[in-house]
């Protein structure tokens, strides 16, 4: 997930984009308003996180011009003001979330993500190729029944990316622009290419066709394969707990 | 001690006054009354007496002649209240009464000749009377009758009768009667007063001290919440008219003074805010990788920073709570104000050239204050930062320091063209910025506030200006030396 993250605050900017790179997110970052607003302009952001009292240009505006601009990227808004009427201007002006400062670096990552779930229409927080379940929330991944894989945030930064757009194409830019921050030394080197081996090997079940296939020329799906005996995209318990 | 009223003790004082009023005119206006009817029942026995006195002749042989018809003069023989004379003679012989006595006679009083003399008395059946006693001398019958009259006028060419005296007395009943018809009617006028007089005085009070009524509903109504109401007595007397422009002026300042107290703690909660979401999020970092090296680093200095800018935005705040409420330790001495100028300007060289900025400083040499330099060291150095850290890259910042024969004058000059007129009463309140942006870490937003205080509590004048080449000017005039 590509996040662009709107902040004058040094402190707090350095230890979000600490924690978020770790986390697997990509992430921009702008120190003023005006530079917000250009990075948010010139890429399609799964989410901007954006302080509202910003030099230059404050955080309401950018979040109106964007909204003029037909721009829908969604929005936290995270602030020290935290007074009921600055949320409702906040929200009313086309913010998707509101998170006041201090907050807890989790809650902040859980709202991420459900606002990256919501952009890609997934609903549920749990999602289940084959017998490959991936927990959004949890950020974890598991076989049915079995033991949880392991995978560095970057591995994992990938799957989702792919189980937010199954069963579509997705190229080798969008991969680089998405986890990446689109700061690729050398644009023609392989690293899409071994991070995506890197990933088969660790969530494909040999023997069995890999859930991301390559399509030639233009990119990656990632699908089940329909040879497990179960319906795909099953919904887990909890995640019907999680509808209800 | 019960609370008072004072429409109870207006109205009870009222009532109370009204009462004795009531009471001291109705016994003043019945004494007089009676008095006066007293006066005029004696002054009817006494024409009556006057009127016998006129029928009595005495004849040239010495005889008393008495030419009274009791036709004429019907008093005398009514059944109802009858009046009644007795005429004696000086040796004491009755010449003649009346037949109303029947077979009672009248007591024998007198006073001087020619004066009448007035007495209540007592029947033995015990009834009370009103008489006159008059004691005059009788007319002489002359032989001619027309001279009578003209002798009659000249008392000294009359010749010497004997005196006779003359008793006319009537009951007391009926002036009894009308006195006591009188007092009735005042008694009851007396009571039916005060109480006529409860309806009014209550009445009255209250009308009278509705505007208060509505004063007080009014001020009651005053929560911290509508703090915005002001006071409006519909009719408001004029004695009213004080207090109501005096309440509005204290609500005024009362509102202004809590929309400043709620803007504080808003802002010291505002400002506490980032360096403390920077703090936490920093700690959580570690909590969560606690064996990455680098996260740990960067963290821990992220999080010391955060909990120092805290430090010194609370040291800060509680500065100026004391210098607020008056409380900051003094110690006077002499200063030298062209020193400690030369220093800050010193020190503050670095962070100019960082924004390109040149500090110009013109000082008559020797300025000497004498304030407490510790305090005043604070004073400059915010406005030392204040100026080198919002001027406009570029320019100067100008600092001259004067002394004249009563006082000693400071100011520093930086060009502002984002300040605006209205901003020079704001930008001394805490924590106001020309933005909204927090970006300064090393900026508490309570520099300017601190000033104030501070040179309130040294009592420096401190006066701001914008001139219009948008240059803010900063003036500090300190009191004159001993």
């Amino acid at each position: 997930m590509r996040l662009l993250l709107v902040e004058d605050s040094r402190r707090l900017r350095e230890s979000l984009i600490a924690g978020l790179r770790r986390l697997g997110f990509a992430l921009d970052t702008a120190s003023d308003g005006e530079e917000g607003l250009r990075l948010a302009r010139l890429h399609d952001y799964d989410v901007i996180i954006l302080d509202l009292m910003l030099p230059k240009i404050d955080g309401l505006t950018i979040l109106r011009t964007l909204r003029d601009e037909g721009k829908q990227s969604p929005i936290l808004i995270l602030t020290a003001k935290d007074a009921v009427p600055d949320r409702v201007v906040g929200l009313d002006a086309g913010a998707d979330d509101y998170l006041t400062k201090p907050f807890a670096f989790n809650e902040l990552v859980a709202r991420l993500q459900a606002l990256t779930r919501r952009k890609y229409g997934v609903a549920v927080s749990a999602v289940t190729l084959d017998d490959l379940v991936i927990d959004l929330a949890a950020r974890r991944v598991h076989r049915e029944g079995g033991e949880e894989i392991l995978m560095a945030a970057r591995e994992y930064a990938l799957l989702e990316y792919f189980v937010l757009r199954r069963d579509k194409i997705v190229t080798r830019h969008q991969i680089e622009e998405a986890l990446y921050d689109g700061r690729l030394d050398n644009p023609s080197s392989n690293v899409v290419d071994s991070a995506v081996c890197i990933l088969r090997r660790a969530i494909d079940v040999e023997g069995r066709p890999s859930l991301i296939q390559t399509r030639r020329g233009l990119g990656y799906v990632l699908a089940a394969t329909g040879l497990v005996e179960r319906d795909e995209d099953t919904i887990t318990p909890t995640d019907e707990k999680n509808r209800r | 001690m019960p609370v008072r009223s004072i429409r109870r003790s207006l109205t009870r004082r009222l009532l109370i006054g009204l009462t004795v009023l009531a009471a001291v005119s109705a016994t003043a206006t019945f004494m007089q009354a009676r008095k006066s009817l007293t006066r005029q029942y004696d002054a009817t026995l006494y024409s009556q007496a006057k009127a016998l006195a006129s029928l009595i002749h005495v004849k040239p042989d010495g005889q008393f002649e008495f030419d009274f018809d009791d036709r004429m003069m019907p008093e005398f023989k009514r059944q109802k209240f009858p009046q009644y004379f007795q005429i004696w003679m000086t040796d004491g012989s009755i010449i003649e009464r009346s037949r109303s006595l029947g077979t009672r006679m009248l007591s024998r009083f007198e006073g001087k000749v020619g004066r009448p003399d007035f007495r209540d008395i007592h029947t033995t059946s015990g009834r009370t009377g009103r008489a006159v006693s008059y004691r005059f001398f009788p007319q002489l019958d002359q032989e001619d009758d027309g001279e009578r009259g003209s002798e009659l006028e000249s008392s000294s060419a009359r010749p010497k009768t004997p005196p006779v005296t003359i008793v006319v007395a009537q009951s007391r009943k009926p002036l009894q009667r009308v006195l006591d018809k009188l007092l009735l009617i005042i008694l009851l006028g007396a009571l039916l007063l005060p109480a006529a007089g409860a309806l009014l005085v209550a009445w009255s009070v209250r009308r009278g001290l509705a505007p208060l009524d509505d004063l007080a509903r009014q001020v009651q109504s005053v929560t911290p919440a509508k703090l915005d109401h002001r006071i409006a007595v519909k009719n408001a007397p004029i004695e009213l008219r004080p207090v109501e422009a005096k309440l509005n002026d204290l609500l005024s300042r009362l509102e202004a003074a809590f929309n400043r107290e709620k803007r504080f703690t808003s802002d010291v909660s505002h400002e506490l805010r980032t360096p403390l979401a920077e703090a936490m999020t920093a700690v959580e970092l570690m909590q969560r990788w606690p064996d990455d090296h680098e996260i740990r680093t960067a963290s821990a200095a992220n999080a010391l920073e955060a909990l120092n800018q805290m430090q010194q935005l609370i040291e800060r705040l509680l500065l100026l709570i004391r210098g607020d409420a008056g409380k900051l330790a003094l110690n006077f001495a002499s200063v030298d104000l062209t020193e400690m100028t030369r220093n800050l300007a010193a020190d503050f060289t670095e962070a100019a050239n960082a924004r390109d900025l040149s500090v110009a400083v013109d000082l008559d040499e020797n300025l000497s204050v004498k304030s407490d330099p510790i305090l005043l060291r604070a004073v400059l150095r915010n406005l030392f930062d204040n100026a080198v850290s919002h001027g406009t890259e570029g320019t100067a910042v100008h600092i001259h320091g004067k002394i004249s024969a009563t006082e000693v004058e400071w100011t520093i000059r930086n060009s502002a063209p984002a300040l605006n007129l209205e901003d020079l009463p704001e930008m001394f309140q805490p924590f106001w910025r020309k933005d909204d942006s927090r970006t300064g870490d090393a900026h508490s937003g309570v520099g300017l506030a601190l000033v104030t205080a501070f040179c309130s509590a040294l009592a420096i004048q401190l006066h701001a200006e914008l001139r219009p080449d948008s240059t803010l000017e900063i003036r500090l005039v300190f009191p004159p030396l001993d």
